[in-house]
């Protein structure tokens, strides 16, 4: 029985300490930023090209923008993944899609995610394997869909549509059609072999599967949410000022962008380039994929309460989702400025 | 009978403690105000039983489980099928154990999961694939332990029987494989570990094929955040793990031992 004692008492200990090894620190002045490699993802790929090369005396964009920080770059392939680091708490901000945000934001019942501001509309699309006679919704009965990640943006965009057109798509399979998801790299080799008949995923990967496997595209949906900031509860209690800098800082550069597309165009190849490890000679094609993909999107730095509403009913129908607190809670209000505070 | 009741009592305690901390217990006033963790970073039991409940009832787990037992038999049948030919030539032939055997040495090294991606874009994202994976864990294990197996046999009984007449073959199934049992089973019973580890490897790994086995509902469960769910699915792949020691392992192991006579009782 002493033993029995010794031995709880060894765990309480163990997991008190364990609860005390926390990667939140306080006051740190890196500010951890995620996005994917993705045409969608563009405010966070130019301002990772920026950071990278050192563009402003020394510094990347957000740096500039806000003095006495510094930036850290992570990557990840899709949504859920990303949402996996912010509750892990290594990243504090992430460009993402809002599938994945409301779902973050639903299993923590409202108390994790908050959402800075909008992104990119647009750049999705479901594509068509060439050759197939698929025309309408009708005929992807048996066939397989491929999606980025399982619950993120396209897939839930895709297994909705999919129910809105009275076919099932169970995550255990076994319905009228099956939704793979598949990482976006993956998708155009799979599709050349005939493994995938279709596939709904964002841009660069739309053009591509275009250009290289002559996919036809079926459906697209160019105001729909695409790329939203994303960030932690934990990071924004600790940090409102640099919150406050950090999304003036986001719309900024959303506008710069806005006025210098090919500029920002170079930045996103170069840097996808850099992400996806390819070789030099392939610049020319980077940058004509980026040129024909920048067409699909619309740039934003609002974030869109209705849209979003509508991926709460999508994700809800399709089962991925379940109770999800009012949207609304879901926007960051920004903590009272200390110079408007005194008006 | 003691030794029982303080394991188990050690079990109901480990929960309670699990309750305690994650506050599952608020309403007898046990634990601290705000649970130690989050609901989505450690869920509490409650919450972790009642959806094991909800999906056992549904059968969804239980065709899970069939789906993912029925990869592993295959695959673990046929990595025996060709592991255990394999290791008896290897053992009889020094050219077959220079080439094979070393071949089998290296690979056993390597993770099987690893295959995992070779193994899509052969098989495509198929039964075959996970199958295959399945086969890369059991056979180079097998095929080593029976080697090894075959090679410490003492010389003697094979000579002995020859001496009494026995032919090559009559003393390879007679004489030769029973000496060598210990070592095939213990063998059979480490492919099996490594089946059984590369498979869960690989259901995760592999997004979706045919069947939706119960690694990938572990994975989806992580995809959506939904950590009950991968504690729960946790608990299944322990339960399967022990049955499928229990019920195929402990029965062939007590008759070897009351065989070879190293029973304690």
């Amino acid at each position: 029985m002493k033993r029995l004692l010794a031995t709880l008492i060894l765990l309480l200990t163990g997991t008190l300490v364990l609860c005390q090894c926390s990667r939140e620190e306080e006051h740190s002045t890196v500010i951890r930023i995620g996005c994917f490699p993705n045409v969608t993802h563009v405010q966070g790929l130019v301002a990772r090209n920026m950071w990278r090369h050192k563009t402003f005396n020394d510094k990347g964009w957000f740096e500039n923008e806000i003095p006495g920080y510094t930036e850290e770059w992570y990557t990840f392939n899709a949504g859920p993944t990303a949402m996996e680091a912010l509750f892990g708490k290594t990243v504090d901000v992430t460009y993402v899609g809002p599938s994945p945000a409301l779902n973050a934001y639903a299993v923590s019942s409202g108390r994790e995610v908050r959402l800075l501001a909008g992104a990119v509309n647009g750049g999705a699309a479901l594509l068509v394997a060439k050759g197939l006679n698929i025309n309408s919704p009708a005929d992807f009965k048996g066939r397989s869909i491929a999606t980025p990640q399982l619950g993120n943006t396209q897939d839930v965009s895709c297994r909705a549509w999919l129910i809105r057109h009275g076919l099932s798509c169970p995550l255990e399979g076994g319905g009228d059609c099956r939704v793979a998801p598949t990482p976006n790299a993956m998708q155009l080799q799979l599709m050349a072999q005939g493994d995938i008949d279709a596939c709904w995923t964002v841009e660069p990967w739309v053009t591509r599967l275009k250009d290289k496997a002559g996919a036809n595209i079926l459906v697209e949906e160019p105001n729909v949410v695409t790329t939203v900031l994303a960030s932690r509860v934990g990071w924004l209690k600790h940090h409102p000022q640099t919150a406050n800098q950090l999304i003036a800082a986001h719309k900024k550069l959303t506008q710069w962008i806005y006025e210098h597309p090919q500029e920002a165009q170079k930045h996103v190849a170069d840097e996808m380039m850099h992400l996806t490890q390819s070789d030099e000679n392939e610049r020319a094609e980077f940058e004509k994929l980026i040129k024909s993909a920048w067409n699909r999107m619309t740039l934003t730095d609002t974030v869109d309460v209705a849209g979003l509403e509508q991926f709460v009913k999508d994700g809800q129908s399709t089962g991925l989702l379940d109770h999800v607190p009012p949207v609304q809670g879901m926007l960051y209000t920004p903590a009272p400025q200390p110079s408007t505070a005194a008006h | 009978m003691k030794r029982v009741l303080t394991t188990f009592l050690f079990f109901v305690l480990l929960i309670l403690l699990w309750a305690a901390l994650t506050g599952d217990l608020q309403w007898l006033g046990i634990g601290p105000e705000e649970p130690v963790w989050n609901p989505y970073v450690l869920p509490p039991p409650g919450v972790v039983g009642h959806y094991l409940w909800d999906n056992i009832i549904n059968f969804k787990i239980l065709n899970a489980m069939g789906v993912t037992l029925q990869r592993l038999l295959i695959g673990y049948a046929i990595g025996l099928v060709l592991g255990v030919p394999l290791g008896m030539l290897s053992a009889r032939f020094r050219s077959v154990s220079d080439t094979l055997g070393m071949l089998a040495l290296g690979l056993q090294a390597l993770p099987s999961v690893c295959w995992v991606p070779l193994a899509c874009i052969w098989f495509g994202q198929s039964e075959a694939a996970l199958l295959f994976v399945v086969i890369m864990g059991t056979l180079w294990s097998v095929l080593l332990s029976t080697q090894n197996g075959m090679k410490n046999v003492p010389p003697i009984y094979a000579r002995a029987a020859r001496t009494m007449g026995s032919s090559p073959l009559h003393t390879l199934i007679f004489v030769t494989l029973p000496a060598s049992a210990p070592f095939v089973v213990s063998g059979m019973k480490q492919g099996w570990a490594f089946a059984w580890r590369s498979l869960m490897a690989a259901e995760i790994y592999v997004s979706v094929v045919g069947g939706f086995g119960i690694g990938q509902y572990l994975h989806f469960g992580r995809e959506l955040q939904r950590m009950y769910q991968v504690i729960g699915i946790m608990f299944i792949i322990i339960l399967v793990g022990l049955l499928a020691d229990k019920l195929l392992f402990s029965p062939v192991e007590s008759w070897l031992h009351r065989r070879w006579g190293t029973d304690k009782e």
